[in-house]
């Protein structure tokens, strides 16, 4: 299915050149409703009807244990991806960062293999993204753009996919903790304690019912930098075969630009990370090139190169690009919320790093970082 | 202060120049020790600029000790307001990264300025930020491979420290924090793309922090 879609676009790709391609819906997506049968999305962002999901969730792990056992957390961890594979849910989602609150109206769809999610944002600049599995479709309405960009399997759930996720209790420690009640269901909280300095403790809503994920908060040393989760949300959601159709009609007349992101290797780039300076437990996802431009629109922009790392529950990503003094100005430490980006330029070249880890892990990143001769 | 009559009328010649705009880099330099180590070089550098505001207009007289006065109050207020980063030579240094987190509240305020100053380059926010801990400056990164300094352009931010020990940094101007935010936009966009699906990532998570931000059309 993926595939099939990402050669439909490709052949819209020369058109694009042109800065005159009219967007169509190509042959995938329609595939795409035909095979989701009653898939939904758009109206049961607004009014779709809600039943409950005849295909029954695994139990949760014994809430009881005030669980450090690898098994526990492994328990915990598919239960939260396989609810997030498995559920058909609506809802509003909101991020507070204690100085900025954003919404964005969330839709989330599963039927056999193909997953469809859509995603609205209800603050700033309007913009909707669109995923049919791995491809991502980001609209702009007031400038009627639609960026296409290939979402890399590989970082799909990480820690799962790589089998590295039995390392993650070396460095977080799991404690089952007193069931709250978040966006009007019954959750089961679970802390996430950092066992060092370079990762954040991270506190984790599940519905208990499902297992699906409420809520997120990044906490270091008991103080939420930053909280992401729904406000409300409705979670077995009946599709609707007609709003679907309408949503894969969406981007109809828009400006399609797609984003090409090239997979390498840091050290076929001529770099290479000194294993030794890294912070503990963080391993390489991948490395792309790719162009750094909001609407993709990557004619002319310069690529960087971005080398991604993962201790299993969150990531860091390191940007290595040449330096250019009027696209550089800024040397140092941005915090927003959780996110910390620290930039910094060496010799010639410029270094972001990215991560919602504590500014010394990204120090830590930086200095791995080594030229190879 | 005593010194001969040639060398206080150079310096004097000096000042003026100074005064005037016309002084070359070193001449400067005279100029700046002779106004630190003599009064009276002081006091002509006040009337200096006393010739000259009153040219411009009778309402900039003012009496010497108005400059003082100022002066002293400037210090004393200084001496109450929090560090300013600034920029600061490499220097070489330990690749240890400091715990961030554990012992925040017990470190001194000396401790964690000295690393955050040479930490300096910038800290801008969206609204206020909260910095715990040291992190040091890419002194010796590892890619420095011709070893020449990395001292980037440097922009002053005001620090100040919290009572559990944690680094506040004000943001600049909203212009600055608006290009700082501009600039990181694309990438915690694509930070944010690269593991969309991370076990703990959520629908719309995506979108968080970079929603101030517009496409360049």
């Amino acid at each position: 299915m993926g595939a099939a879609l990402s050669a439909s676009l490709r052949v819209a790709a020369p058109v694009r050149a042109l800065h005159a391609h009219v967007l169509r819906a190509p042959r995938a997506w329609s595939h795409v409703s035909r095979l989701s049968g009653a898939l939904v999305c758009a109206a049961a962002l607004g009014t779709g009807s809600v039943r409950a999901q005849s295909q029954k969730p695994p139990a949760p792990p014994l809430s009881t244990a005030s669980g450090e056992s690898p098994g526990d957390l492994h328990g915990w961890l598919v239960r939260i991806h396989d609810a997030a594979a498995r559920s058909n849910y609506v809802g509003t989602f909101v991020n507070s960062t204690g100085t900025s609150v954003v919404s964005s109206r969330v839709g989330h769809f599963n039927e056999g293999k193909t997953t469809l999610e859509r995603v609205d944002a209800l603050d700033g600049e309007p913009r909707s993204m669109l995923r049919i599995n791995d491809e991502e479709r980001t609209l702009w309405p007031r400038y009627r753009v639609a960026v296409v960009e290939p979402a890399d399997p590989r970082a799909s759930f990480p820690a799962l996919v790589s089998g590295s996720e039995k390392h993650i209790p070396e460095f977080y420690e799991l404690h089952v903790q007193s069931p709250e009640r978040i966006a009007g269901h019954d959750a089961d909280r679970l802390l996430l304690k950092a066992r060092d300095d370079s990762r954040f403790d991270r506190v984790i809503w599940a519905d208990h019912a499902t297992g699906l994920l409420l809520r997120v908060d990044v906490q270091e040393a008991g103080r939420t930098l930053e909280s992401s989760g729904f406000s409300d949300v409705n979670i077995g959601v009946k599709p609707d075969a007609a709003a679907i159709y309408a949503e894969l009609h969406r981007g109809d007349g828009y400006h399609m630009v797609r984003r090409e992101v090239q997979h390498t290797r840091l050290e076929a780039e001529g770099w290479t990370m000194q294993a030794g300076l890294l912070p503990a437990g963080f391993q390489t996802l991948g490395c792309v090139r790719r162009a750094l431009s909001m609407t993709g629109d990557d004619a002319g922009q310069p690529k960087v190169l971005q080398s991604i790392w993962s201790d299993g529950i969150t990531h860091v990503s390191l940007f290595i690009e040449a330096f250019q003094p009027q696209r550089h100005r800024s040397e140092g430490l941005t915090v927003i919320g959780a996110t910390h980006t620290l930039t910094r330029r060496v010799n010639d070249m410029w270094l972001t790093a990215v991560g919602d880890v504590p500014p010394a892990a990204l120090d830590q990143f930086m200095r791995a970082l080594e030229r190879k001769n | 202060m005593s010194q001969p009559d040639s060398d206080r009328s150079s310096s004097r010649r000096i000042l003026s120049a100074l005064a005037d705009g016309d002084a070359t880099g070193s001449e400067a330099a005279r100029a700046f020790q002779a106004w630190r180590d003599d009064p009276d070089a002081r006091a002509s550098w006040h009337a200096y600029q006393l010739i000259g505001d009153v040219l411009r207009s009778d309402d900039l007289a003012a009496e010497p000790a108005a400059d003082e006065a100022f002066l002293v109050a400037l210090r004393a207020r200084l001496a109450t307001e929090p560090v300013v980063l600034a920029p600061q030579p490499r220097v070489e240094e330990q690749a240890v990264a400091q715990p961030v987190a554990a012992n925040a509240a017990a470190r001194s305020r000396a401790r964690w300025q000295g690393p955050m100053a040479m930490a300096a380059g910038f800290l801008a926010v969206v609204g206020v930020l909260n910095v715990a801990g040291p992190f040091r400056h890419g002194s010796n990164a590892s890619v420095a491979s011709n070893g020449a300094p990395a001292s980037g352009p440097v922009l002053a931010a005001t620090t100040s420290v919290n009572n559990s020990g944690l680094v506040l940094t004000s943001a600049q101007t909203p212009a600055e924090t608006k290009a700082a935010a501009d600039q990181l936009a694309p990438y915690l966009a694509a930070h944010r793309q690269s593991a969309m699906n991370g076990p703990f990532q959520m629908p719309g998570s995506d979108l968080r922090n970079v929603s101030l931000v517009q496409p360049a059309k």
